[in-house]
């Protein structure tokens, strides 16, 4: 794994994103004294307002490698904790992933508008 | 139940819970592929010949699974239980499957729960029982097999590092039912593969190390202090982690409607998956696990599950038959799996009864038997349930008598003996393991009713709103309980009770119900039930629902948990304000979100309840009704066994009047007054003194006979003296102080006429018309090898004799003087270690049967009165029929016959009682009575100490029934034949010497002495020669 601000899904580098956010939680349903109860995991979703063909693919096949079985370890920044560094990477591990998603291809051969969703991904 | 410390009960209210679900298919090892290889092979067969293909006989072990096929490994055929494996001969349970040669049989490594057929056949008019086709009793019944406890089913994934997979084992739980103790002995086998340790004699092994992925099958065998032995199996699947390795588990699936209930028994779940490389472990009765890797806060493992290690099982069951399908348009394959409960509820089960009895020497009868004994006894031996999953009992000790299971599935058939006798339910839990337990609200509040509190719920562990079913009135306004308290077989008292709650005015609202047949300890018990069921079937709450705020499974259906609940005025519509209220778990559901890795449960719970006891009703002695009539009824009653036929009518003599004869010290006397008198004792007279009959004073007379048609007059004597007047009769006048003509044997005449030279005693005496005299047997003690002989004439001159065809029985050393006439032209006899018959008057004989049971003799009961030492019941006796309806008594150790019962009339019927020299049993008497119930008196004799006893059979079908054991000796034990509750005997135990009668069947005797003393002087042990009677119409 590399070290810094590197993107890396299962040590293979990925483009940076045009944008990411996590993921807001839904609450799953309120405690009896009226606290939202959220599950335990949190998504993080990339998104690409450009992207060449083989970087589309590299995600491709990220994806297609654990599609049914099997986790991953992503290296992304870190979801904010009391004792952690404001926009330090982190490792995850046991992640999924859902299938990139992409709208209309630029010029034949550049997707617009790439989405990587990023889930079960443990911060607590 | 699981009740967590306070640190657990931080940790379960910590968010979020997190928890991912794995599906584990159980993978049985195949031991054996072998093909049918029987041209001849018939529908039914049980014992197949087969080829293997692969694997081996040798790790055939019972109770595991074939599979049946028309290809290599198939299971287009079905599926049946092993019974062994021997050669190459494959043993199967009974089974009606029309068998095809040629066919697969795939042995698997498999124990599924499987029901076991008992079998009953008749032999010879006789029913004989067996357990799984062929099993005959021993003494289950009084011995029984350990319940094993080896902890559920497990699935877990190797850990990643050290590539192993630790899995903890204890029997902590096992119990012998003969006596609640545990097992002595212990030797567990954790399979086949690379396992640390591969076995242990520890009862509590502790961590094992499974270092490997694979499916792995652990055995237990376990025996108790009195050497039975019983055996469990567990399934083990450990698991490469999905990222880690081949061997994963089912990633691609889902559940729905995990739930489970006290009232269903059980839990039970829809799940589908889609990965079509498992598609083939979809087996109906497949072993089916939902294991879990689980979070509370971060913090990952989960409190519950009832057992070590075992806190992230959320489900085991098996797959139920006929549910599995193939959804075409998602293309997921779908099956039910069900706890081992619901599994029991598509077994078939037969009938099942018990009796509880001191001596348990049949499949039906239970040594002190409880309704745990009989529902263990049950599931041990018509089932495989007990060999795959833990048991927990009632603990309840109250005696039952009689217990029938029902003819149903096995589930129900326990349940309803659970259910009408204690108000108990039989429940699985989320493991897999079943909890027979009294409802909680039934048990009595106090100590009695001492359930841990599992949890305190408070608003923080709920989700959404409390749905609060409350009632307003009430559902029943009158309950009537009934039951019967047993005192156990030892001394067999039944007492029945009813109680009515709330008491004489019942509730203003709802119905009545009525529940009887319960198993109670005494009235009071009773009466606090009937309070107890009232206030629970009008419990306030009887169901509150939650919605748990995360994965609360340490909450379970069984065993019954106790949790306390707040609620506050403004949580809900009714203002009800709870602080710490009781409620009992009733169901329990789960739904799961695995992209939320979400598992939550939500709850039902039943309020807890009591209520005061109810009150008495009297049991009225007689039906308080003068005329009723029974509804018209429909039942196929069971085909009775038959008795033999009518016994013919007595007909008594005419002539001389009521009268009890007796010979006490040589001197015969009479009383017309035995059962009339009153005061102190019947009136005794003499008769006449020895010398009036023999014309020697010398001589002791030993036994007499009264003519049966002319008593007044004719009387056939034997005594001790070897010369002159050996045997012989009064022919004239024997009721008068001058005797008439008389004639006499000497022991030379016997020598001269019947080839006998030594002592012998005059036996039965029989009128025979046909021979225009008498036939006497005489016998006494003989010499071995000397048979007995027959005599029949009018006089001692024309007297002739017969022997036992072929003579020359060697064991023949003790008295063969017992005989009976049975009519025309046949004759029954008791000789030493047989019975035999003669067609010819005694020309020639035929051995029935000797000491066990002959051909044409067929064994019907094993009827053991008491065991002489506890450890050693073997000194019983045996009870055989004859199809000629002969009833005998033999005993197992020594067959001496020693009695045969009075003669009924022309009947077949004989009974006999035999001896066992020193710690054994000397019969001292037995009579057949009219209506075939069996009256036996006995001594027991255990070298220093005598100990006699009073016995009694109901018929000649049923067990003998001790009415008492006392310090007394009785010989001469007769019945009076014109009524047949009236008995008589003698007495010879010092300080109880005498003549005693008894009106009632024996269950009471007067003494009947009087003023014999005065008459004949002391009573000693051996004064007493014959106790005769004669009654007029």
């Amino acid at each position: 794994m590399a070290t810094g601000s590197v993107w890396e899904i299962n040590g293979v580098s990925i483009p940076c994103p045009s944008e990411y956010a996590w993921q807001v939680r839904r609450p799953l349903d309120v405690q009896g004294d009226n606290r939202p109860i959220y599950p335990g995991i949190r998504a993080m979703e990339l998104r690409y307002e450009l992207m060449s063909y083989e970087d589309w693919e590299v995600l491709q096949v990220l994806y297609a490698a654990i599609q049914y079985t099997g986790t991953a370890t992503v290296r992304i920044p870190g979801f904010p904790t009391a004792t952690g560094t404001p926009f330090a990477f982190h490792e995850y591990s046991g992640v999924t992933l859902a299938e990139p998603a992409i709208s209309t291809i630029f010029n034949q051969q550049y997707p617009t508008r790439a989405v990587l969703l990023i889930a079960n991904i443990v911060t607590d | 139940m699981t009740t967590p410390t306070a640190a657990q009960l931080s940790r379960l209210r910590t968010r979020p819970h997190r928890t991912k679900a794995y599906l584990s298919i159980f993978k049985p090892r195949v031991v054996l592929s072998a093909q049918l290889n029987m041209p001849t092979v018939a529908k039914g067969d049980r014992a197949l010949t087969v080829t293997a293909i692969s694997g081996t006989m040798a790790d055939v072990r019972p109770g595991m699974t074939v599979y049946l096929g028309t290809t290599a490994g198939g299971r287009q055929k079905g599926r049946l239980r092993v019974k062994n494996g021997a050669g190459a001969v494959l043993t199967v349970a009974e089974n009606s499957v029309a068998w095809v040669n040629g066919w697969y049989l795939t042995v698997v490594e498999f124990f599924e729960p499987w029901a076991v057929f008992p079998r009953i056949v008749v032999q010879n008019k006789t029913p004989v029982f067996y357990k799984d086709y062929d099993l005959t009793y021993t003494s289950e019944g009084r011995y029984m097999k350990p319940v094993v406890h080896m902890g559920p089913h497990y699935a877990t994934f190797l850990d990643p590092i050290t590539q192993a997979a630790q899995v903890w084992f204890t029997s902590t739980g096992s119990f012998d039912p003969t006596d609640g103790l545990a097992p002595t002995g212990t030797l567990w086998d954790f399979g086949e593969g690379a396992i640390t340790p591969t076995g242990s004699a520890n009862p509590y092994p502790g961590y094992v190390t499974f270092s490997g992925a694979g499916h792995y099958t652990v055995f237990l065998e376990e025996w108790t202090s009195y050497g039975v032995t019983g055996s469990g199996y567990r399934h083990i699947s450990i698991y490469d982690r999905p990222e880690n390795g081949p061997n994963r588990p089912i990633v691609e699936w889902g559940f729905e409607g995990l739930r489970g209930s006290r009232d269903d028994g059980g839990y039970e779940v829809d799940i589908w998956l889609r990965e079509q490389a498992f598609f083939p472990d979809v087996v109906e009765g497949a072993l089916v696990i939902i294991f879990t890797e689980s979070w509370e806060g971060g913090v990952s493992g989960k409190v519950g599950g009832n057992a070590e290690n075992r806190g992230e099982i959320l489900f085991t069951g098996y797959i139920e038959d006929g549910t599995v399908g193939l959804d075409p348009v998602s293309n997921r394959l779908e099956f039910t799996a069900k706890s081992v409960t619901g599994i029991m509820e598509r077994l078939a089960a037969f009938s099942d009864s018990y009796q509880s009895r001191n001596t348990a020497n049949k499949w039906y009868k239970i040594y002190n038997m409880t309704v745990d004994k009989a529902i263990i006894q049950t599931l041990h031996w018509q089932s495989t349930i007990l060999s795959i999953c833990d048991f927990f009992p009632t603990n309840d000790t109250k005696g039952v008598e009689y217990i029938d299971f029902e003819r149903t599935d096995l589930f129900s058939a326990a349940q309803g003996i659970l259910e009408s006798t204690l108000g108990a339910r039989m429940v699985a839990d989320r493991q897999g393991s079943i909890y027979c337990e009294v409802e909680a609200n039934l048990v009595p509040t106090g100590s009695s009713r001492d359930f841990p509190v599992a949890l305190d719920i408070t608003r923080q562990d709920w989700a959404g709103k409390v749905d609060i079913d409350f009632r307003m009135r009430e559902d029943v306004s009158y309950i009537e309980m009934g039951g019967i308290a047993y005192t156990g077989p030892q001394t067999g008292t039944n007492s029945a009770f009813l109680s009515g709650a709330p008491g004489t005015a019942p509730h203003y609202a709802g119905t009545t119900e009525t529940i009887s047949g319960l198993v109670v300890l005494s009235q009071d018990q009773l009466n606090e039930l009937s309070g107890n069921g009232l206030a629970r079937a009008n419990a306030e709450f009887p169901n509150v629902d939650l919605d748990m705020a995360g994965d609360y499974r340490l909450l379970d259906i069984a065993p019954i948990e106790r949790v306390t609940m707040d609620l506050a005025p403004r949580e809900n519509f009714r203002g009800f304000e709870w602080v710490d209220k009781p409620f009992f778990v009733k169901e329990i559901s789960y739904d799961y979100e695995a992209e939320s890795q979400w598992l939550r449960n939500s709850v039902t719970l039943e309020e807890e309840t009591s209520g005061p006891p109810g009150e008495t009703i009297t049991i009225p002695a007689e039906a308080p009704y003068q005329d009723w009539k029974l509804p018209s009824w429909d039942i196929e009653f069971p085909p009775l066994i038959p008795l033999p036929g009518l016994l013919p009518e007595v007909v008594p003599p005419t002539g001389i009047g009521d009268y009890v004869y007796g010979l006490f010290n040589g001197i015969y006397v009479k009383t017309s007054n035995f059962w009339s008198h009153t005061g102190s004792g019947p009136t005794w007279e003499i008769v006449n003194v020895p010398s009036s009959v023999t014309g020697t004073a010398s001589v002791q007379n030993l036994m007499f006979w009264l003519s049966p048609t002319d008593p007044a007059n004719q009387v056939y004597i034997g005594n001790t003296d070897g010369g002159v007047n050996f045997i012989g009769r009064v022919i004239t006048a024997f009721d008068s102080p001058t005797p008439g003509a008389q004639e006499w044997w000497s022991l030379a005449d016997c020598a001269t006429h019947l080839g006998v030279s030594t002592q012998r005693r005059l036996g039965t005496v029989r009128h025979m018309p046909a021979l225009g005299g008498y036939m006497i047997g005489i016998g006494g003690q003989a010499l071995a090898g000397q048979p007995p002989k027959w005599v029949e004439g009018a006089t001692a001159g024309a007297w002739s004799s017969y022997s036992m065809n072929g003579g020359g029985y060697p064991q023949c050393g003790n008295p063969r003087d017992y005989w009976h006439y049975c009519g025309g032209t046949t004759i029954v006899a008791a000789t030493d270690g047989e019975f035999r018959r003669s067609t010819n008057l005694g020309r020639n004989w035929t051995a029935l049967y000797a000491a066990q049971p002959g051909n044409d003799v067929y064994y019907c009961e094993t009827a053991t009165p008491y065991t002489y030492l506890q450890s050693n019941p073997g000194g019983g006796m045996r009870m055989y029929f004859h199809p000629n309806a002969m009833i005998g008594v033999t005993s197992a150790n020594d067959p001496d016959l020693l009695y045969i019962s009075p003669e009924i009339s022309d009947s077949y019927y004989i009974g006999y009682v035999a001896t066992n020299v020193g710690n054994g049993t000397i019969g001292k008497g037995i009579t057949i009575l009219p209506d075939y119930s069996i009256f036996g008196l006995f001594a027991r004799q255990n070298g220093t100490q005598a100990v006699n006893i009073e016995a009694f059979r109901p018929g000649p079908y049923d067990d003998w029934q001790i009415i008492r054991t006392n310090p007394f000796v009785y010989y001469a034990l007769d019945y009076y034949k014109p009524d047949p509750n009236k008995m008589l005997c003698f007495r010879t135990t010092a300080l109880a010497q005498g003549v005693y009668g008894s009106a009632d069947r024996g269950n009471t005797w007067v003494n009947k002495t009087g003023n014999l003393v005065a008459l004949v002087g002391a009573l000693g042990s051996t004064s007493c020669r014959g106790l005769k009677y004669v009654w007029t119409r």
